[in-house]
């Protein structure tokens, strides 16, 4: 029985019937002295006890602990909706419209950011951006300005990357190739300040490179890591990208040793990474650090589960270790999710 | 490719309304050996209860061997298969080595059969070799015979015959000499090399660096960082890490007093102690600090035993120079005399207080000699109280003794030894369990002790911060033979006894 109203009001009138009979009916054959009625009564005072406890109020111990736990934001709506219990099937519909409310409140800015998107992609076109981008390449090099050429075919791979292709999964590789371009175009913007490293054990490389992630999981983790932690250090600035893996998950750790950052500041991160917030208005929002995390660690949330997703451990000013978490997905490793 | 032994994801654990664990994240793999540094033990004991027994989490997912064993959705009550061993041995007294290994595991029916216990463990034993790391198992032996390297390395057998793919080791220098640990440094390796992963929780970074491949920080409930020991660059980067965010003030307050000059040669000392059960003889001077380090636990078990009978016959000595002079020397103490040492014990929060009495009676017990109207005079109290207040900065009087935290239990007790102002204090590893914050406590605490004049004698087996206090390091060895360093010559110690650097750095 899925609703505590319902328990409750079975378990009332069960409660009142027994105790209606036990104390009216005669029981004659067990005699006139015969303490049998108080006895049966204590009996069944006790079994009322325990099947109260747990026809009622375990359960709504558990539906307390719910309800707690997604005010203080450590669970969503939908976990709650899908909850085994519920009080009445009244609050359940009143969830389920409130949830409704909460999603077509996100489905229409969602629409209102894929329109500004398309808008945007249609008032540059791509064919139009990648054929200027060449036709400046070839300037460039017969101008003999070959830095300005490279700079400007790395702008073109990253765009053909992140705006033409549409697919929501691609291999690690792919995104790694994509990481190399992006982080050459920040090499023309901070020069040798900037150093990439990527670090895999060779007996797993074959699977890791095959293994699927959200496309453009990695290149905002290492914008973030390049202008929060690396742009703002003095010396050299080196992200390391550390790829492993288990029979069931894939990890990704970028390390940077940049400025870091304090207890409380990390804290707050991974408080919102954990409860899976949804992306604040960056230009209502200050850090626009933890907008990009939030972002890529609710898309894997999303794709993969809530036990997936990013960890922050950092330090300050010592650097950032942002630890990517999804399950393998490459053909041929072991036991595959989801 | 290796596999996740250890897989904690977010957990977050909360006792009532105050959070233990806060989203903390923790990664180990087969064959590793995972340095956690406490820095302080906020969360600590929500940690091991999580990774032994299951308990429930408030948020976040437990994988062990890459299967997951708790969450916040499922309660599955039930003992994890990982073994701690920490100070306290869970080996059973009474029972042989042999049965400790062999009893816990699953076929009753082998329960009376010596012969198959011994094939049981047989291969176990064949694989270790414990004979190249110099160390023999007695199986034959009751488990309360074991020396504590002994009974260690049982134990981790016993965890590998169980099949617990993590070891969980807590403090253990405090249990073990430099070359015992040495020896279980190798013992670890070995299995590590096999695939178990063990999980080392410090307070000492220089212990984590020498033991493991990978550190973790775990602060105020979670793991701040973590790093591959192997690697120079992370190593140094944590190294800065755990210096600038954890320890400035402790180093900048330490390094200015071992930045101090060598005290001058002073003609008379203030005591001398001998213990005949070593034999032992040290003479402190007024406000000395001399630290005796045990290179092995046995001479450091027999002293303390001795100290701890003041009245028998083969009790630990004082002559205090000064007061003796034209007397013949008392061969055995009275107790008057005992009023003028202190001794702050090894688990010193939980023997020295008295739970039941409250903190004003557990200060003030040992002060009747020195103030006989302590007791009838609220007023000398009401000094006392604030006097307390004022060096340690809080006011613990609204609670009984028993209610205090391990931090405030060991402040008392300082204070009570300040407030006795004893000719010496004797303590017996002083800086063990301590965290990085109590461990600045018990350090300005035993200054301020010395400053009063007090001479202090620390007993230790594993260095930890003592040498940050000692104008003299006494290093005694296996047969009690012993090396003497003044602090002009503390840049020979052992580069892996913790503060060493700091010295060797100046020379």
């Amino acid at each position: 029985m899925k609703y505590l109203s319902f328990r409750l009001q079975l378990y009332l009138i069960l409660l009142f019937a027994v105790m209606t009979l036990l104390v009216l009916i005669p029981l004659p054959h067990l005699g006139p002295d015969f303490p049998g009625r108080w006895v049966l009564l204590l009996a069944a005072v006790d079994l009322f006890a325990v099947g109260g406890w747990f026809f009622l109020i375990k359960p709504y111990r558990y539906l307390a602990s719910q309800s707690r736990k997604f005010m203080e934001g450590f669970i969503p709506m939908t976990d709650l909706l899908e909850s085994p219990m519920m009080y009445s099937p009244s609050s359940e519909q009143t969830l389920r419209r409130l949830s409704q409310l909460a999603v077509r409140a996100d489905a229409i800015d969602l629409s209102k950011r894929q329109a500004q998107y398309r808008a945007l992609q249609n008032q540059i076109n791509p064919h139009f951006l990648y054929n200027t981008l060449d036709g400046i390449r070839s300037e460039a090099l017969l101008a003999g300005m070959d830095s300005l050429a490279d700079m400007t075919e790395a702008l073109a791979s990253f765009f053909r990357y992140t705006i033409s292709r549409t697919e929501n999964l691609v291999t690690i590789e792919e995104e790694l190739e994509n990481c190399r371009t992006y982080f050459k175009i920040q090499q023309y913007r901070f020069g040798s300040r900037l150093r990439l490293e990527i670090a895999w054990d060779e007996e797993d490389w074959e699977v890791i490179r095959k293994a699927l992630i959200p496309k453009l999981t990695l290149q905002p983790v290492i914008e973030n890591s390049i202008i929060h932690g690396t742009e703002l250090k003095i010396g050299e600035g080196v992200t390391r990208i550390i790829l492993e893996r288990s029979q069931t998950r894939t990890v990704i750790r970028v390390r940077d040793n940049g400025v870091g950052m304090g207890e409380e500041q990390l804290r707050e991160l991974n408080g919102k990474l954990r409860a899976g917030e949804q992306e604040p208005d960056s230009s209502t929002h200050g850090r626009e650090g933890g907008v990009a995390l939030t972002n890529v660690n609710n898309r894997i949330r999303l794709i993969f589960g809530e036990e997936y997703g990013i960890h922050v451990y950092s330090m300050l000013g010592e650097g950032t270790e942002v630890e990517i978490s999804v399950p393998l997905t490459a053909p041929g490793a072991g036991e595959q999710k989801p | 490719m290796k596999t996740e032994v250890l897989r904690l994801e977010k957990v977050t654990t909360k006792k009532g309304e105050r959070t233990e664990l806060d989203a903390c994240s923790l990664r180990i793999t087969e064959g590793s050996v995972t340095g956690l540094l406490a820095v302080n033990t906020y969360g600590l004991e929500s940690l091991l209860d999580i990774l032994l027994f299951n308990l429930p989490v408030y948020y976040g997912h437990v994988y062990y061997c890459e299967k997951c064993i708790n969450s916040w959705k499922e309660e599955k009550r039930m003992r994890n298969p990982v073994t701690l061993i920490d100070s306290k041995s869970a080996l059973a007294e009474g029972m042989s080595v042999l049965d400790n290994l062999c009893v816990f595991r699953p076929g009753k029916e082998e329960l009376i059969r010596k012969k198959a216990f011994l094939e049981m463990t047989e291969p176990y034993l064949e694989d270790l070799d414990s004979e190249r790391f110099g160390l023999r198992i007695p199986l034959e032996s009751p488990a309360e015979k074991l020396d504590p390297l002994q009974s260690v390395v049982t134990q981790i057998l016993r965890a590998v015959m169980l099949g617990h793919r993590l070891i969980i080791l807590r403090e253990i220098s405090s249990l073990l000499s430099e070359e015992q640990m040495e020896v279980l440094s190798g013992v670890i390796r070995h299995y590590a090399d096999h695939g178990f992963a063990f999980l080392y929780i410090s307070m000492h970074f220089e212990e984590i660096r020498s033991m493991c491949t990978r550190a973790a920080i775990f602060n105020n409930g979670t793991v701040e960082m973590t790093a591959d020991l192997g690697d120079e660059e992370q190593r140094g980067s944590l190294d800065a890490a755990i210096y600038h965010v954890y320890a400035k003030s402790f180093y900048r307050n330490v390094s200015g007093a071992m930045s101090g000059e060598e005290r001058p040669e002073e003609q008379k000392p203030l005591l001398t102690i001998r213990a005949q059960a070593l034999p032992l003889e040290v003479s402190l001077h007024k406000g000395e600090c001399v630290t005796l380090q045990f290179l092995d636990t046995k001479p450091y078990q027999k002293l303390v035993r001795a100290l701890s009978r003041p009245l028998e016959e083969d009790a630990v000595e004082f002559d205090f120079v000064e007061e003796d002079a034209g007397e013949s020397r008392k061969r055995r103490p009275d107790p008057d005399r005992l009023r003028r040492v202190a001794v702050f014990s090894e688990n010193a929060p939980e023997t020295m207080i008295f739970p039941e009495m409250s903190v004003m009676d557990n200060l003030c017990m040992n002060m009747d000699h020195a103030f006989p109207q302590i007791w009838r005079n609220r007023r000398m109290r009401a000094m006392m109280k604030e006097e307390y207040i004022r060096i340690t900065g809080r006011d613990i009087f609204g609670r009984s003794a028993g209610e205090l935290t391990r931090e405030e239990a060991t402040e008392l007790i300082y204070m009570r030894i300040l407030m006795q102002r004893p000719k010496v204090m004797i303590a017996a590893q002083p800086f063990k369990g301590a965290d990085v914050s109590l461990r600045q406590k018990i350090w300005k605490l035993i200054g301020r002790i010395r400053a009063e004049g007090t001479a202090v004698l620390i007993l230790t087996v594993s260095m930890s911060d003592a040498l940050t206090l000692a104008d003299r390091v006494i290093r005694i060895g296996p047969g009690a033979e012993s090396a003497e360093y003044k602090k002009g010559a503390f840049s020979e110690l052992p580069p892996s006894m913790p503060w060493t650097s700091f010295y060797r750095t100046r020379s």
